[in-house]
């Protein structure tokens, strides 16, 4: 099962590959933000070709994209169906109780495009950005909450901790798969039942070495002094660059031009 | 008709940029009734070579041939050649699963659809044959010790009753005494059941005292086949394969070399008494 590819990472050297994991994680907070602000067809414009942008200097190609697109085409499809008919003002087309009005299409037409917006946007951190940088990232970010006795450092350590045993896992239930086959175990045939029974003899083996392993990895830290994250060094030390410079001005000049486009026009959808 | 024919395996893990070939065309015969000790370094290829053989591992092409019928011809055939080639893994112990040992025991013997009586006798004898005492077999595989575990998981398959038994470094870990012990049942089994062993060790001095076959294994290639006497004889291209002689092989030859009447083909510790012996008595006779 060596096939197996945690998160999306692309390898690559593009500038956003380059760029600050934090400050990738901090635009995109924003984006998400400003998706929702923009609420006329100008504003959205805006973002759409900031978000081609991105997705172009990413230098992945943009089927990539649209494949990642594939799993919530149906969401998609479904939001922007009910959107269309719950618009207010008056009916276009009219069946029964049922009526499309203007505000309607609209609508549909806005939520459809966000959520391609945040999914193609999410491609462009999650494709550019190592698991590990990432959750590395977000301890940064989510710093401040400390005040609220929040243990950032220990939850991203467990996230990290949990990724990089990930491939471990398979490897072991890929294993345990194996011996149980060689001992006639009938893994896939049989009704709903007898398939679940199946499982016990991999899954129990599998509970017992992950927590065997767990136990083996706490031991080994505790062993090297690890005690939280209090007074803890790091290797990577993180620095903007003039890329990362660039990313935020040119991201502030795009917001403002979706608040002014916002403010300035009118909203179609009401 | 040999029990085993393997041709022109190969095998490859992974796709594209991660393909790694671990099976280069191999190729061997194997009678009923021989030990086949599978030698070479670590990532030869010896453990991807022995799961294609019970057809865990499907190969990339070439065959495998048991009693002269091709394994992966159909799925029916692929599920029976389980029990037929049973599978000792590297670390077994860390499969088990039940609440009991003799459950454990019991889960291959249980999937091949025998009676429970049945079951029990070849549970009794498995566990006799490894040595695992009468009252840990009541007990939960978790409680035992790694020893103890690695001999349940082994007699797990040796309940069985495999015509061909493959164990993948089933001494690993064991100490001194539990790994000939466990060795000489194997001969004993062999003796008993005409059973075809297939034995995958880093240890020369074990592979050249119970095989009558050797495979050296080298970059996914079979390096040299034959009998321990031919292989062990080419000691030079063993160190270019990062392995190297018997110990007692290398003392023989040590001796030669320094100007001592020997021979220097002699592989186990019982061949060397005697020769040595042999040596001492012509030179008391010269005196
Ligand atoms: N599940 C797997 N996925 C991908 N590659 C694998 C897998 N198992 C083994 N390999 C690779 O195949 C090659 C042969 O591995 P194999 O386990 O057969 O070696 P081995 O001879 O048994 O070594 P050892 O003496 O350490 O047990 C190695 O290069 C290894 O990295
Ligand atoms: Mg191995």
């Amino acid at each position: 099962m060596s096939d197996i590819t945690i998160g999306q990472y692309v390898e690559g050297y593009s500038v956003v590959h380059r760029m600050d994991v934090r400050v990738k994680l901090s635009l995109m907070l924003f984006y998400i933000l400003f998706v929702f602000i923009a609420n006329n067809y100008f504003a959205l414009m805006l973002i759409i070709l900031a978000t081609i942008f991105a997705t172009l200097l990413t230098r992945i190609s943009i089927f990539q994209y649209i494949k990642s697109t594939k799993g919530i085409i149906i969401i998609v499809l479904l939001t922007s169906m009910l959107n269309l008919f719950y618009g207010k003002g008056k009916p276009i087309f009219k069946s029964g109780f049922l009526e499309i009005t203007e505000a309607g299409i609209n609508n549909a037409i806005f939520i459809s495009v966000r959520i391609i917006l945040l999914v193609f946007i999410s491609g462009v951190l999650t494709f550019t950005t190592t698991p590990a940088d990432l959750t590395d990232g977000l301890e940064r970010i989510m710093k401040p909450l400390k005040i609220f006795h929040i243990k950032v450092h220990d939850i991203a350590m467990m996230m990290s901790i949990a990724l990089r045993f990930i491939p471990t896992f398979f490897e072991e239930l890929d294993k345990i798969t194996n011996a149980q086959k060689s001992r006639g175990a009938d893994i896939e045939g049989g009704n709903f039942i007898a398939r679940i029974k199946a499982f016990i003899p991999i899954l129990i083996p599998l509970f017992i070495s992950s927590f065997r392993r767990a136990n083996d990895l706490a031991a080994a830290m505790e062993c090297r002094c690890y005690n939280g994250g209090e007074g803890r060094t790091r290797m990577k030390v993180l620095t903007l660059h003039r890329c990362d410079i660039v990313a935020i001005v040119f991201s502030v000049f795009t917001f403002s031009g979706v608040i002014l486009c916002s403010i300035l026009l009118p909203n179609p959808i009401m | 008709m040999s029990i085993l024919e393997v041709k022109n395996l190969v095998f490859e893990y992974g796709t594209g940029k991660y393909k790694n070939r671990a099976l280069d065309d191999v190729s061997f015969l194997l009678e009923k009734g021989e030990i086949l000790s599978i030698i070479g370094h670590t990532g030869s290829g010896k453990s991807t070579l022995v799961q294609t053989l019970n057809g865990l591992l499907k190969p990339k092409s070439g065959e495998v041939l048991f009693n002269g019928d091709n394994i992966f011809k159909n799925n029916l055939l692929l599920h029976q050649i389980k029990f037929k080639v049973g599978l000792v893994f590297q670390y077994p112990e860390y499969q088990l699963f039940e609440e009991t040992v003799f459950k454990d025991i019991s889960f291959g013997p249980h999937n091949m659809g025998l009676s429970e009586c049945e079951i029990k006798k070849r549970v009794m004898f498995a566990a006799e044959f490894v040595g695992l005492r009468n009252d840990l077999l009541q007990k939960s595989p978790f409680d035992l010790s790694g020893g103890e575990r690695r001999r349940a998981a082994i007699a797990g398959i040796i309940a069985m009753k495999p015509e061909i038994l493959i164990l993948d470094e089933p001494t690993a870990g064991l100490d001194p005494g539990s790994g000939r012990r466990l060795l000489d049942n194997l001969i004993r089994l062999r003796k008993m059941n005409k059973t075809t062993i297939i034995i995958v060790s880093h240890s020369m001095e074990e592979a050249a005292r119970i095989s009558d076959k050797i495979m050296v294994m080298d970059h996914s290639k079979c390096a040299m086949f034959g009998t321990p006497k031919d292989v062990f004889s080419e000691d030079k291209r063993l160190t270019e394969l990062s392995l190297e002689l018997p110990q007692i092989t290398r003392i023989m030859k040590m001796l030669k070399s320094r100007g001592c009447d020997i021979r220097d083909d002699i592989l186990t510790v019982d061949e060397a008494v005697s020769e040595i012996l042999r040596v001492i008595a012509r030179g008391e006779r010269h005196e």
